[in-house]
């Protein structure tokens, strides 16, 4: 090394005592398979480097010894030593950087700075953030995804697909149960594969390409700087932003990016609020599409979510001991996003979501198969009657509520079939819109929440949802008719 | 010594001191160019610290920010 970084005396004491006594142990150096020179591993030890001490804790001889020297240095320094061992450096590198670096006048009005600024000032910033939500969300995901290419899939599948299908079953299939599997009303081609890439591709897709450009435009970070305080009021922090907007696309995969939170606290409050009341963009689309029509059921309906979001939240704050994890985020400058790299990146998203729900929706139209078969989705579908009745539903959206279960998006998809049929008032569709968003995780989702947070905290999470999303269903149903209100 | 809750905005400060008990805390700032000696600009407070440290730009809450002192 040329030109080694000098620190404070008591610290380069403490490095040549900690550098002797390595060499003086020789071969018992629990630490030397990490094949760093002395100095370089007496600075880890100095600076509590997590690792270096994992190791370290395994003889506890060496670790004492390593104590010995460290609290000496310590109060030599009267100063915390990492501090003053990182001061030396930057002290270092802004030396070096003033040597080597010309810096020309910053362009203090440039337009990435003006945007910067525009998007971060709470006077212009809040309304951004909602013409962002508003354009990029409900305009291209909800209207051109979930209304617009949905319509023309579905309409192809419905129209060109579907009756082909059903008759070439119909002549080469000679049993009726097996037609039925294949095609018809609850076949995996005419029910599972059209879900699957009819409804919820289209959706997923536009929301994917969206986040994607978001993600490289780096104005996440600046959502999450915008919306720390809020979160903050539900036991979260800014950096939860990231993980919620990504659960409207995808809840299962907003489960994972919890694994970046800092606190326990903090994933188990955003898992459970991604189960509860975040719809994923499949979902929430459909939904969209069903009350498009209708504005003030659509109000309701957003309304509600938010707020149970919201309230819901503040209780789990004040419920769970602990304090939000401290919010710090590195703001990278705004940049014009590659098209190349949004289409890649969107592109693997949605693979991994087709191939995550494909498989499912296919196993979906079997199990629903097998259970028409043998009398027992019957027996299921009578037994979730009463609920629907209870909660205003006619009888018939009752196998809704058990695809739910299957897939929260798989029952909005099917609810949407009903509507197609025209079967249900405004009121019904929001009570039903509800309940579904509320109403269980999908099975990937339950996959990664046992995963996450261990089978027991998944286990009372999920017996507080179900019979919350049926009871505020219940609710908004008794609301509605005592108000006499009509949607 | 100023807390940043005080200074003015926009203006070069020297940061003098971190009162943090917390580690990870220190550790974090510390990784941002946030060190005693160390200059930054503040840009806003409100809805979260803004602060500009060298060629980086980050975000902070009012906790965090509370912990840094410039002069």
């Amino acid at each position: 090394m040329t030109n080694p970084i000098i620190y404070p005396e008591p610290i380069e004491q403490a490095i040549a005592s900690l550098e002797n006594w390595l060499q003086s142990i020789g071969e018992q150096n629990i630490l030397r398979h990490y094949s760093l020179s002395p100095r370089s591993l007496a600075l880890l030890l100095l600076q509590k480097d997590p690792t270096i001490w994992q190791t370290l804790k395994q003889d506890d001889k060496q670790q004492q010894e390593v104590e010995v020297l460290l609290t000496v240095a310590e109060n030599q320094l009267q100063y915390p030593v990492d501090l003053a061992i990182a001061e030396s450096r930057e002290k270092h590198a802004r030396n070096l950087a003033g040597i080597t670096i010309q810096t020309t006048q910053p362009a203090a009005n440039s337009t990435q700075e003006i945007l910067h600024r525009l998007s971060v000032n709470p006077i212009t910033g809040f309304p951004i953030l909602m013409v962002i939500l508003y354009f990029g969300v409900y305009k291209f995901v909800g209207e051109f995804g979930a209304g617009e290419l949905v319509d023309r899939i579905e309409g192809f599948f419905e129209g060109q697909i579907n009756p082909i299908v059903n008759q070439i079953v119909a002549q080469i299939l000679p049993w009726q149960p097996l037609q039925d599997l294949i095609g018809n009303d609850y076949g995996i081609i005419t029910l599972g594969i059209r879900y699957a890439t009819a409804i919820v591709l289209p959706v997923v897709a536009t929301y994917f390409l969206m986040f994607s450009l978001l993600e490289d435009s780096g104005y996440l970070p600046r959502m999450s700087l915008m919306l720390d305080r809020l979160f903050k009021s539900i036991g979260l922090s800014g950096r939860a932003v990231i993980p919620m907007v990504l659960g409207l696309g995808c809840d299962t995969m907003a489960t994972m990016v919890t694994r970046t939170l800092e606190t326990k606290r903090e994933r188990l409050i955003a898992t459970f609020l991604l189960s509860l009341a975040v719809p994923c963009a499949a979902q929430w689309g459909v939904i969209l599409g069903l009350l498009a029509q209708k504005p003030a059921a659509l109000m309701v309906w957003g309304g509600l979510i938010v707020a149970i979001f919201l309230f819901v939240g503040y209780l789990s704050a004040k419920f769970f001991p602990g304090t939000s994890g401290a919010f710090y985020l590195e703001i990278p400058p705004l940049r014009l996003p590659k098209l190349g790299n949004i289409l890649t990146k969107t592109w693997i998203r949605m693979k991994w979501y087709f191939w995550e729900i494909l498989p499912l929706f296919i196993w979906a139209s079997v199990l629903i198969w097998l259970g028409k078969l043998t009398g027992l989705f019957d027996l299921i579908i009578r037994g979730i009657e009463p609920f629907a009745v209870a909660i205003g539903m006619p009888p018939d959206t009752a196998p809704i509520f058990l695809y739910g279960f299957f897939r929260r998006d798989y029952g909005a998809a099917g609810l949407f079939d009903i509507q197609q049929q025209g079967g249900l008032t405004g009121n019904q569709l929001v009570v039903a819109a509800v309940v579904l968003t509320l109403f269980l995780p999908c099975i990937a989702q339950l996959q990664i929440m046992i995963k996450e947070q261990g089978l027991k905290t998944t286990a009372i999470m999920v017996a507080f949802i179900v019979p919350f999303a049926f009871l505020i269903g219940y609710c908004v149903n008794l609301f509605l008719n005592v108000l006499g209100v009509t949607l | 010594m100023n807390a940043l809750s005080k200074v003015q905005i926009g203006q070069v400060q020297t940061v003098a001191q971190l009162q943090t008990q917390d580690i990870t805390i220190r550790r974090k700032l510390m990784a941002l160019g946030i060190t005693p000696g160390s200059s930054l600009v503040l840009e806003q407070r409100f809805p979260s610290y803004v602060v500009k440290v060298g060629y980086t730009r980050a975000a902070l809450d009012r906790e965090i920010a509370a912990s840094i002192f410039v002069r």
